[in-house]
């Protein structure tokens, strides 16, 4: 069954099943992308059962503009955003002076971080910033255009684009001090 | 749009892995149910008597507009 047909039996008839169908499926996802933002197991852990929540309450609002997987992740990646925002982990997290700053001369290639290790690609992305890592998530592991990621994010699409390319720098940065005698 | 299992899928699937195979799942799942029954319930409690709350409060207002009104006349 697809997610838009379990989202229409849902409210039709507001079988917990349905809901609970809904979490069986992206529930796992939303964590993953809660620990990698987070850093922190009990705060991915109240931050899943947090965005769930808020699914469940606005589900009667989803039009159906995008994916039901896009709609949960643009909620997953603001609601880490915010609680970050507000914590101050992250004071410029995506500041239009940053959207402003010098361009990044050279683009990075998509290989340069496909061909890591996945405990290589772990530990680059623990030391990038929480907006950098959100935009790369995005794009590589969710597979949103980057319309869809200026969409969820509320940014333009050239800002997103910028991101995007300031983030692989970054990352290829961290990836060369790091693993410099295991990159040919 | 690509759906090859690259190295961020596979990490979101490690991830993915441990939440379920820990038994995380299952206690966030208990919360998320806790959570919306406590909301609805709130929700109920709300609905049935802001109306009264909002009534009385009304009341409440227009006595003491009535006496402002009635100081600065005086």
């Amino acid at each position: 069954m697809k997610d838009s047909e379990v989202i229409q039996v849902y409210l039709e008839t507001k079988s917990p099943i349905c809901f609970r169908l809904l979490y069986q499926r992206y529930a796992g996802k939303v964590y993953s992308k809660c620990i990698s933002l987070l850093k922190d197991e009990a705060l991915a852990e109240d931050a899943t059962q947090e965005i769930f929540t808020k699914i469940y309450m606005n589900v009667s609002k989803f039009a159906e503009r995008s994916m039901f997987s896009t709609w949960v992740y643009s909620i997953t990646y603001n609601y880490c955003i915010d609680y970050l925002r507000k914590k101050n982990k992250q004071k410029d997290l995506f500041s239009e002076d940053i959207e402003k700053a010098p361009d990044v001369e050279d683009e990075v290639h998509d290989e340069v971080l496909l061909e890591l290790e996945v405990y290589q690609l772990k530990q680059v992305l623990e030391l990038l910033p929480a907006d950098d890592k959100a935009v790369l998530l995005m794009k590589y592991q969710d597979d949103l255009s980057i319309k869809e990621i200026a969409d969820a994010l509320d940014k333009t699409e050239s800002a997103i684009k910028m991101r995007i390319k300031r983030a692989k720098a970054k990352a290829q940065a961290i990836r060369e001090e790091m693993f410099e005698e295991e990159v040919i | 749009m690509s759906s090859n299992i690259n190295n961020f899928k596979q990490l979101q699937q490690e991830n993915e892995l441990l939440f379920h195979s820990s038994g995380k799942s299952h206690l966030v799942e208990k919360g998320i149910y806790q959570k919306i029954s406590m909301l609805q319930f709130f929700g109920t409690i709300a609905e049935l008597y802001l109306p009264v709350f909002a009534e009385t409060i009304l009341e409440m207002t227009k006595g003491n507009d009535q006496d402002y009104h009635y100081s600065n006349t005086k």
